[in-house]
């Protein structure tokens, strides 16, 4: 087991920057998910450190090894990918073994080890079968046993659940959890979904356009996202972001006018949670107004209700059936303890 | 046809109109081929009305062909041009018409218009079939600044063995002092014709009267091949050429470093020509007991496909009169059949060499035809092998090469002459056979949807069996019939020149002869040899340029463009073009390992080199391996090589244990290809060494063409297609019985 450190990694595929001057550090033992929308250069940064892709500055270090000029192989750390990657002629004890085998392990070492892993993941019944003719939650306790085998210093994984429907995601979710508490093995892991890094990761790390906006922990940075573009990822439904214009210590948007945080003219954005606009007016909130329905989504538990605002929409979610017809004219109150206001102009977090 | 009659009646219609008469005599490139057309004009307007189609007879390498195709073909041929050998075959075959009381009726014929070659085409029972083109009788050539340099006088008519001896003896040398000869008394020409004459001068023969023996084995024709042999290994006086099959060794002679060069016929003035840095002359051949020579013709002849053979036989005598035999004597083609030609200045060019033309019509009172037999191709080629052996390996059992040689003809001679008894079959037995196999496989088709379950989607079947049927047709018509009709031929004895009424019923007589047929044994050796060589190097030539092409630059595209082209090559532009780099002395291969101090085989001339020349040029069209295995690399999932690197895999190891296992089904389907396509080398082998040095590149295919279209026995050659097949199937149902171990198919995932 070692820490993971990056400093100032910057990759380019020709023009195109894919990493710029990235720096992350990951202590022993910690589990950091790395989140962002597709292209944002997290599977790259995956990639880096697994040795996959060399940058083009930049340092990696794992443990007090600087890894960046050595092979996959050197590294001592496994990968779990998003389409399994198990060699379909092999069986799934051959699978198992394949590491085992290139390191020169001895045979009856070998089948020890592989008899174990495939008894943790509940694969002993499996290990003659070939891959083609496993399910895809089999497939991935494959991949994950393949990683696990080896006891490396360090786990990649790259979106190792999107290839599962939802049911078995969660399982899954809970089993990699679980391996991690058993392990305490150095893991970095790559999802676009933001539900899995909130509920994975000891810390998640966001990535846009090839650059972390914020690293911390999963609440931290839902309570407190430092950009606007975290603000809009991060959650879900997605925060409400409304532009607008401070002027005179009053914020204005729509129908909706507020004191701003600010008493200079400036233009800034305003984030509101869906799950903290209300309907009931009856208790003292800060902000209070009413609004044209324009949209209602039922989910059962929740009702998700948009209103017009100016030119903008502002989304609520409400607990349970809210008995909301569209056209309706609704008053709804927002607590000004849960804004959050970011700039116009750099996206960063004013307060 | 009414209306042409009722203008014929009349008076004013042309009387030849719609009749056409397709004539093949000529290459395009000959010189000749205006005059040609001239002659065919000033035909057309002596019979108003007619067409006479002039069609190229096609390159050198076709031999012939073209004609015993079309007449296979039943395709319309008026007028043919054929070698005096084949008169024999085609003539017994039934595949020429009697001309002769055609050509007696034509105004002003006469037989002695010709000079004293007719006999060549003229039939057991008296009749001309055919009448000569140009001829040549087999002369020495000689050097004759080298024999006065050397103190000798030019050979004159009667000169002997001994003469020829003692020539050679004063006019071999090593004029550069390098301990290797390098100027020889005579370059020997080596194929049977050409030493047919040392036996008849021996007062030995090939065959006895009856034509049904060989005498090969007898001390006359023995000792002609000690003869030779003495000039070429014990006394070192000939030059010792290794290009048996590539059969003109004119080198030597142009080069002005051999004294005589024969015997040989009257086609090397054409090439002699444009010497200019001495001088040289023809002689007649040395003589031993008898003054003799052999005599090598062309002539044309009215094959039975013909339409109109009077007419046929008419033009046929223009071909051989005088508006065309002046041209062909001018031309140099050889000694006109005509006779006023040959005498006149046309033939007899003083101003052109040789200064001794006469020479050629002087021996013609002692010069002969090659025994007329309906088979003298086959026996050239059976005696072939061992006549090379016999005079070219400097170690060789004389006695019992001719031994062999001649109990082969024997033997062939006597199987050729039981055929002959054998019982004809049924005119209509092979159309049946074809009716036959179309029924069986419809009654098959119909027992199939019998058995199967209902069908709920008729409309789809139907469109289905519309979709199919073009296909099908196809299939029926050009495939099964034609297999099963060869497979009923491999039981019988048939000349593809006669048509179907003429097959005789066999039994298992060819199937029997695989087992003592030592050039199919030859030609199966050959064939598997290369199979097997150029197939598993092909495969990994591919795989490997693939791998190292895989990669998506400019520089790959380009390179593999390269390595692709010469898979879009036709094998005989292919062939042409490593006749030119494996030549053993001016050949591109050679210079280079000149270059690095090696010195080179002989490639295609070499017995031991033939067949690894052609696993070389079997490997220079990888490039459709290639593509294949191209894309099998790049279809394979890249990030289980990630994942391979990741656990730990080197580059070796990648290969082996993750991309060569996914590359199963491509390597299976490569394999069995290429073991199909191996197996079928033909074209490279008809062009370039036509199956030699002796038989060691007879492939299959080629012994199989061979059998069928030059020594005409489609019988045979239906027995070795089907071994081929039979070798064929049972190779790939070994490679899909065993692939079930290294072939591993990839299932879909079921997520």
């Amino acid at each position: 087991m070692a820490a993971l450190e990056l400093c100032n990694v910057t990759v380019s595929f020709g023009e195109h920057a894919v990493l710029r001057d990235v720096s992350l550090s990951v202590a022993d033992g910690e589990f950091v998910v790395l989140v962002g929308p597709s292209g944002c250069g997290k599977s790259t940064l995956l990639r880096v450190v697994a040795g996959l892709v060399r940058p083009a500055s930049g340092e990696v270090r794992i443990g007090d090894r600087r890894v960046d000029a050595l092979e996959p192989a050197e590294r001592d750390l496994a990968m779990v990918f998003q389409n399994y990657a198990l060699y379909p002629h092999k069986t799934v004890a051959q699978n198992l073994a394949f590491p085992l085998e290139l390191r020169r392990v001895p045979r009856a070492e070998l089948e020890r080890r592989v008899r174990e892993t495939a008894e943790s993941l509940g694969l002993a019944d499996l290990l003659e079968r070939k891959p083609g003719a496993l399910s895809g939650g089999q497939m991935q306790r494959v991949a994950l046993g393949r990683a696990l085998i080896r006891d490396p210093k360090l786990f990649l994984f790259d979106e190792p659940l999107s290839n599962l429907d939802a049911k078995l995601r969660h399982e899954m979710r809970a089993e990699i959890a679980r391996l991690h508490q058993r392990t305490r093995v150095t893991s970095l892991y790559v999802t676009h979904d933001q539900s899995e890094a909130l509920t994975l990761g000891g810390r998640i790390a966001v990535l846009d356009r090839g650059r972390f906006e914020q690293i911390g922990a999963p609440l931290d940075v839902f309570a407190r996202p430092a950009t606007r573009f975290v603000a809009g990822f991060i959650g879900s439904p997605a925060m409400n972001l409304l532009p607008g214009v401070a002027r005179g210590g009053r914020f204005e948007v729509g129908e909706l006018s507020l004191a701003a945080p600010t008493d200079a003219t400036r233009e800034l954005v305003l984030g509101v949670r869906p799950h903290e606009v209300a309907l009931d007016a009856a208790r003292a909130r800060d902000v209070s107004l009413e609004l044209e329905v324009t949209f209602v989504e039922a989910l059962g538990t929740q009702t998700l209700v948009s209103f017009r605002l100016g030119e903008h929409e502002l989304r609520a979610s409400l607990d349970g059936d809210a008995r909301v017809r569209v056209g309706e004219r609704k008053r709804i109150s927002i607590s000004r303890s849960s804004l959050h206001w970011f700039d116009q102009g750099t996206g960063l977090r004013l307060d | 046809m009414w209306t042409l009659a009722a203008l014929a009646a009349l008076g004013t219609g042309a009387p030849y109109e719609g009749r056409t008469l397709v004539v093949m005599v000529d290459e395009k490139s000959f010189e000749s081929w205006d005059v040609l057309q001239t002659i065919a004009r000033d035909f057309e307007l002596a019979h108003p009305g007619l067409e006479v189609r002039v069609i190229d007879q096609g390159g050198a390498v076709g031999q012939q062909d073209k004609s015993r195709f079309m007449l296979t073909g039943d395709l319309q041929l008026d007028v043919t041009r054929i070698d005096v050998t084949e008169f024999g075959a085609f003539q017994r075959e039934g595949a020429l018409v009697d001309i002769d009381a055609h050509l007696r009726a034509l105004p002003g014929f006469d037989e002695a218009n010709y000079l004293d070659v007719l006999d060549g085409f003229r039939a057991a029972d008296g009749h001309l079939y055919g009448l000569p083109s140009t001829f040549t009788p087999y002369v020495m050539y000689y050097n004759r600044d080298l024999l006065e340099r050397a103190g000798l006088a030019p050979p004159q008519a009667g000169w002997t063995w001994d003469d020829l001896l003692d020539a050679c003896r004063k006019t071999t040398r090593d004029t550069d002092g390098d301990g290797a000869i390098d100027q020889w008394g005579i370059s020997l020409t080596q194929w049977l014709q050409a030493v047919v004459p040392w036996i008849w001068q021996n007062g030995g023969d090939v065959l006895d009267e009856t034509l049904t023996r060989s005498r090969l084995a007898e001390p006359e024709a023995r000792e002609a091949f000690r003869f030779l042999r003495r000039l070429l290994h014990e006394e070192k006086l000939a030059s010792f050429d290794a290009t048996f099959e590539n059969q003109y060794s004119q080198g030597l002679f142009q080069a002005g470093r051999c004294a005589f060069y024969g015997p040989v016929g009257y086609w090397e003035t054409y090439r002699f020509k444009y010497i200019t840095d001495f001088r040289w002359d023809v002689a007649p051949l040395p003589r031993k007991l008898h003054a003799a020579t052999a005599i090598a013709m062309t002539g044309y002849v009215v094959p039975r496909t013909s339409r109109d053979p009077a007419l046929a036989a008419e033009f046929v005598a223009k071909l051989a009169g005088p508006e065309y035999q002046y041209t062909l004597a001018e031309i140099g083609n050889g000694v006109p059949g005509w006779k006023a030609a040959a005498l006149s200045t046309s033939f007899l060019n003083p101003t052109r060499a040789p200064e001794s033309e006469q020479v050629f019509l002087d021996v013609l009172g002692e010069a002969r035809f090659m025994p007329s037999l309906a088979n003298w191709r086959k026996i050239e080629s059976l005696c072939q092998a061992e006549l090379q052996g016999a005079l070219l390996l400097e170690r060789y059992d004389v006695d019992r090469a001719a031994e062999r040689m001649a109990a082969k003809t024997d033997a062939f001679l006597a199987s050729e002459e039981r055929r002959a008894a054998k019982p004809m079959l049924p005119s209509f037995a092979m159309e049946a056979v074809f009716a036959l196999a179309l029924i069986a496989s419809a009654a098959a088709w119909l027992a199939h949807r019998a058995r199967a379950p209902a069908r709920v989607y008729a409309r789809d079947e139907r469109s289905a069996l519309a979709l199919l049927a073009p296909w099908a047709v196809g299939f029926l018509l050009f495939f099964l019939g034609p297999a099963a009709v060869s497979l009923a031929l491999s039981f019988c004895a048939w000349s593809p020149l006669q048509s179907f009424d003429a097959v005789r019923w066999s039994g298992g007589e060819n199937w029997a002869r695989l087992a003592t047929d030592d050039t199919f044994h030859a030609s199966l050796v050959a064939t598997t040899t290369y199979a097997f060589a150029s197939v598993p190097l092909g495969l990994g030539l591919a795989l490997w340029l693939a791998w190292l092409l895989r990669a998506e630059s400019t520089f790959a595209v380009f390179v593999r463009t390269l390595v692709y082209l010469p898979a879009i090559l036709s094998p005989v532009i292919v062939a042409a073009t490593w006749r030119f780099l494996l030549d053993p002395d001016r050949g591109l291969a050679n210079q280079l390992l000149a270059l690095i101090g090696v010195e080179g085989p002989a490639w295609t001339r070499s017995g031991a080199w033939v067949i690894p020349s052609y696993v070389l040029m079997s490997l220079w069209g990888v490039g459709a391996q290639m593509l294949v295995f191209l894309a099998a690399l790049q279809a394979l999932d890249p990030t289980l090589e990630e994942a391979a690197r990741v656990d730990g895999a080197g580059p070796w190891a990648r290969f082996r244990h993750v991309v060569l296992p996914q590359l199963g089904p491509v390597l299976l389907f490569n394999l069995a290809l290429g073991l199909v396509g191996a197996f079928q080398i033909f074209a490279q082998a008809y062009v370039l060494t036509n199956g030699g040095p002796g038989d060691a590149s007879r492939f299959l295919v080629l012994y199989l063409y061979e059998t069928g279209f030059r020594h005409l026995d489609m019988g045979y050659a239906s027995t070795l297609a089907w071994v081929l097949f039979a070798i064929l199937g049972a190779l790939c149902a070994v490679l899909v019985a065993t692939s079930k171990n290294w072939v591993h198919y990839a299932a879909r995932s079921r997520g």
